[in-house]
């Protein structure tokens, strides 16, 4: 098992930057994911752990050993790749068997691991048979079955969710994270989806254009986004920001925008303590204030301190519904667990926010003022 | 047009194109099976009257005797067939082996690995296959002459080899270029160097376009005409090609030449029924290219 | 960028080459090895000899009598003024031309007719396979027999239609170059047709249907609709055929032997004929790039529509 480090790590494709001066650890055991925009760099990053691709600078480390020279048939990580790269020519027992092979196990061992493995993720009966003759989900489980067993140090996952229909992601997500678990092996999991983030990752370092934007927990970057990039990302449906002018009035905290005028009340303000950071700020200056979905309330009565809008779609999806509106010429989504009774499409409604959970970023530079 | 009449000219169409197709074939085939004097019956006889093999067992050496013809001798082109049929094979296997190995070597790096000079390689096995032979075969007669190497299987194997070789690169590159690159990767995660990737995923994945490969060259050389004319014709290493020309100099008996083209046919036939399920799996047009020799 | 530059002071150190089995080759070195091969390949086969062949042709060369002395373009001015050469010029375009049009025509036509649904036709299909699985030479032989004079196929069916009342020879210096056409053509129309029967499979049913609906007749169908799709697989077809027609020899040396006279001597049965018959190896080398020169420029095309796709 394997702490893994980048230090410094740039890798360039041709004029296209697929890692800048990357710098991470991963923790032993850890189940970390890096999460980003297609075509940012995740999959690089694996390959780099993998040894499939060079550095062009800077150094990676297993356990605080620099591997950038190790080739990748003696780095002792296990890797899934999107299309599963099961080997057509074999049965499934002798795909799951290639790594032990490589090593030169005996053959009952061999045996012995490869039906211990299989028996484990549900495969055991399909050992004779042919990779055409399995659906896309067992394929899959030969793949996992061929990392796992490998007691590799080191797990990789490149997008394993993304050819799942979409009812079984759910399962598949969680015997993956209950088989890591179970196994104790570091496992890096890259995907753009965040939900799969959210719910799986003990930590998520979210990629953009080869940069690293942010490392944190799932909550943390969901509660505490470094900018509005991340703010963005993650959560659905996506958070709402809006551009508005910071104005002190006699020490009144107002956030002008044209469609609404709020002001942020000075208990929640002093409770947050982001009085002197609003300080600093107000002066006219713009900021972008930013709400979820779930820190919208919607009333039917005209309200002070609220927004004004027209309800343009409801959808009812049982646990919740999402009722997007129209405020001037955008659209936003609120969620409710409960909507409003009698509320109807093209509706004026009022929408009260939550200043507890409220986020403001500065419209420059983008950046969380909170933090 | 209406249905009918597109069926019957369909037939008529289709008829024409197997007839076409055979005519020359079945005209040689019922030669074969004649006497010499049956041959300049005009007209011609369509179906041979009696149909015997007398031809085919003049032509590889065998006398026979035939109760209502008597005793057929040997044909004294007899021994340029036979060795023509030793020399061909001992050519044809030389280059199939020579032309395999090399080739699967070359095509694998240049088809899985990012080479900076790739396109370079690649523009060279694609130049050396349009050079007309009879421009190779000059200098070569030279270079033979001084080494030695004239009127040796060894000569035209190599002569060979210099288009075996640029085509089997060539279908064996387009090949690999369909399998994804990801069975390679996960073989080096599993443990596999890049040599160890080559001999448990490329070779095995790539058999059909090998066997395919491998036919086609054998055919090739077995079949290939100018060169085994100009550097073994007369010698010991004579091969089969070379020996029909003599035998059209040295007025044979146009039957027993027959037989001896047909004789020629068998093997590619037998091959090519024995791989069809390989070759039509491939599907290269490109295949074909190689009997632009 | 650091790292660059290091790496090129690595391989101009000479410890490079000797750490070299001691170290990991890179993806780079270790494909380039396996390469090698192709290298020495390329400059033993193709290389060398072309250039050694343009070296002598700048000579004169006798290699029994061991004369070598060289002359400048001599050969080149000779060859492109020896009315043998400009003949065998002539009679190359003539025969490729013919070869052309008459693959074009049969391909095509069979092309069409193999596209066609009828019990069968895989059957059908490879059977027309059957004159290109056969090699030059045998077609040579073969069609000697078809044209014979004495025992031909063509001899026989008119006589016994009764368009003639005595066999002819066929083989006179006026008809022998079409003569050796519709051999050479019988042999390389499977391939025109199935280059073309692979563009028209990609065709799909429903455009005909939407014309025939709309009431386009087949000659203008044929037009607008199916050549547009078979334009590529025709042009690389049209190149290949060609460039077979002009590199094609067993034909010439087998079936004609240039004859009769010289009426049928291709200009590769000239290059063959000077330098292993009349043994003139230097001339007979100036000979071959004349038709190298010819040749590349086809293949220049050829390489370009291929890069180029649709």
């Amino acid at each position: 098992m394997t702490k893994i480090k980048f230090e410094n790590v740039n890798k360039k494709f041709d004029s296209v930057v697929a890692a800048d001066n990357v710098n991470l650890e991963i923790n032993d055991k850890e189940f970390f994911i890096i999460l980003g925009p297609s075509g940012g760099g995740k999959s690089t990053l694996l390959n780099l752990i993998a040894g499939l691709e060079q550095v062009d600078s800077g150094t990676i480390y297993f356990d605080d050993k620099p591997i950038n020279d190790v080739p990748p048939e003696k780095r002792n990580v296990a890797m899934v790749f999107q299309s599963y790269a099961i080997y057509p020519h074999m049965n499934v027992f002798d795909n799951v068997a290639m790594g032990l092979r490589a090593k030169k196990l005996a053959k009952q061992e061999v045996k012995k691991q490869v039906e211990n493995a299989t028996e484990m993720l549900g495969i055991r009966e399909y050992l004779n048979r042919k990779p055409y003759q399995l659906s896309g989900g067992e394929r899959q489980r030969v793949a996992l079955a061929r990392a796992l067993v490998r007691r590799p140090d080191a797990f990789l996952l490149d997008e394993p969710l993304a050819n799942i229909d979409a009812k079984l992601r759910q399962s598949v997500r969680v015997e993956l994270k209950s088989l890591q678990r179970q196994f104790g092996i570091t496992t890096v999991y890259v995907t753009h989806d965040q939900t799969e983030a959210m719910s799986m990752g003990d930590r998520v370092a979210l990629i953009r254009q080869g940069k690293i934007i942010q490392t944190s927990t799932p909550s943390e970057m969901y509660s505490r986004p470094l900018n509005t990039f991340v703010a963005e990302f993650l959560g659905s449906p996506s958070i709402t920001l809006f551009e508005t002018d910071l104005r002190d009035k006699d020490g009144r905290y107002i956030f002008e925008a044209p469609a609404f005028v709020l002001e942020l009340p000075l208990e929640t303000a002093k409770m947050r303590n982001i009085t002197a950071t609003i300080r600093n700020k107000a002066r006219d200056n713009k900021v972008m204030i930013g709400f979820r979905p779930e820190d919208l309330a919607i009333h039917k009565e005209s309200l002070n301190n609220a927004i004004e809008g027209k309800i343009y779609l409801i959808e009812n999806l049982g646990k919740e519904s999402i009722i997007t509106l129209k405020i001037g010429e955008r659209l936003i989504q609120a969620v409710s667990a409960h909507p409003p009774a009698g509320v109807h499409v093209d509706d004026t409604v009022w929408l009260t926010v939550d200043f507890d959970k409220m986020y403001i970023f500065d419209k420059e530079t983008q950046q969380n003022l909170l933090i | 047009m209406n249905m009918n009449r597109k069926k019957i000219l369909l037939v008529i169409f289709v008829s024409f194109i197997i007839f076409w197709s055979l005519f020359p074939i079945l005209w040689i085939f019922n030669h074969s099976l004649m006497f010499e004097e049956e041959l300049y019956s005009r007209p011609p006889h369509w179906i041979p009257q009696n149909p015997i093999p007398n031809n085919y067992m003049q032509i590889l050496g065998i006398p026979a005797y035939y109760p209502r013809y008597g005793e057929v001798k040997a044909s004294g082109h007899a021994p340029a067939i036979l060795n023509g049929i030793r020399n061909s094979t001992i050519v044809a296997l030389l280059v199939m082996t020579a032309t395999v190995i090399v080739a699967t070597i070359v095509a694998y790096p240049l088809a899985r690995f990012n080479l900076r000079h790739g396109n370079k390689y690649l523009f060279v096995v694609l130049t050396s296959r349009t050079i007309p032979a009879i421009s190779i075969a000059i200098p070569y007669f030279i270079f033979f002459f001084y080494l030695g190497l004239y009127g040796t299987v060894f000569g035209v194997a190599i002569l060979h080899f210099s288009i075996t070789i640029p085509f089997m690169i060539w279908v064996l590159i387009g090949y690999l270029n369909t399998l994804p690159l990801d069975l390679d990767r996960s073989a080096r995660v599993d443990g596999y160097g890049r040599l160890g990737v080559f001999r448990k995923v490329i070779v095995p994945m790539a058999g059909p376009a090998i066997v395919t490969s491998i036919v086609l060259t054998f055919l090739f050389s077995w079949n290939e005409f100018l060169f085994a004319w100009i550097f073994t014709s007369g010698t010991t290493a004579q091969t089969l090609p070379p020996a029909f020309p003599s035998m059209l100099f040295m007025l044979a008996d146009p039957n027993n030449m027959a037989a001896a083209v047909i004789i020629s046919l068998i093997p590619p036939i037998v091959i090519c029924a024995f791989f069809e399920r390989y070759i039509t799996r491939l599907k290269i047009v490109g295949a074909v290219q190689i009997k632009s020799g | 960028m650091m790292r660059k530059s290091m790496r090129k002071s690595k391989i101009q150190s000479p410890l490079f080459f000797i750490n070299i089995s001691k170290r990991r080759l890179s993806d780079q070195e270790f494909g380039n090895i396996l390469a090698i091969p192709l290298v020495v390949f390329a400059i033993f086969i193709v290389v060398f000899p072309l250039a050694y062949s343009l070296w002598v042709s700048f000579r004169d060369i006798n290699i029994f009598l061991h004369v070598d002395k060289f002359i400048g373009f001599n050969q080149y001015v000779k060859a492109l003024s020896d009315p043998l050469v400009t003949n065998s010029i002539l009679v190359s375009l003539h025969f490729t031309a013919e070869v052309v049009l008459l693959t074009i025509f049969l391909g095509l036509g069979f092309a069409l007719v193999l596209n066609e649904v009828f019990p069968g036709r895989r059957i059908v299909r490879v059977l027309t396979l059957v004159p290109w699985a056969l090699s030059e030479y045998v077609t040579a032989v073969i069609w000697r027999d078809v044209y014979s004079s004495e025992y031909g196929f063509v001899n026989g069916v008119l006589f016994s239609l009764r368009i003639i009342d005595r066999y002819l020879n066929f083989l006179t210096p006026e008809w022998v170059v079409e003569l050796l056409a519709v051999a050479f053509a019988w042999h390389i129309v499977p391939i025109m047709a199935f280059f073309l029967l692979g563009g028209l499979q990609s065709i799909p049913e429903e455009i005909y249907s939407q014309a025939k609906v709309d009431g386009v007749g087949p000659v203008k169908r044929f037009l607008t609709i199916t050549f547009p799709y078979i334009r590529y697989a025709f042009l690389v077809a049209l190149i290949f055929v060609t460039f077979l027609a002009i590199t094609a020899t067993d034909m010439f040396i087998v079936l004609t032997g240039g004859g009769p006279g010289i009426s049928s001597e291709s200009l590769t049965f000239q290059i063959y004929k000077t330098s292993f018959l009349i043994q003139d190896i230097s001339y007979g080398a100036a000979i071959s790039f004349i038709l190298l020169i010819i040749t590349v420029p086809i293949l220049i095309s050829y390489f370009v529509i291929l890069t180029r796709k649709r």
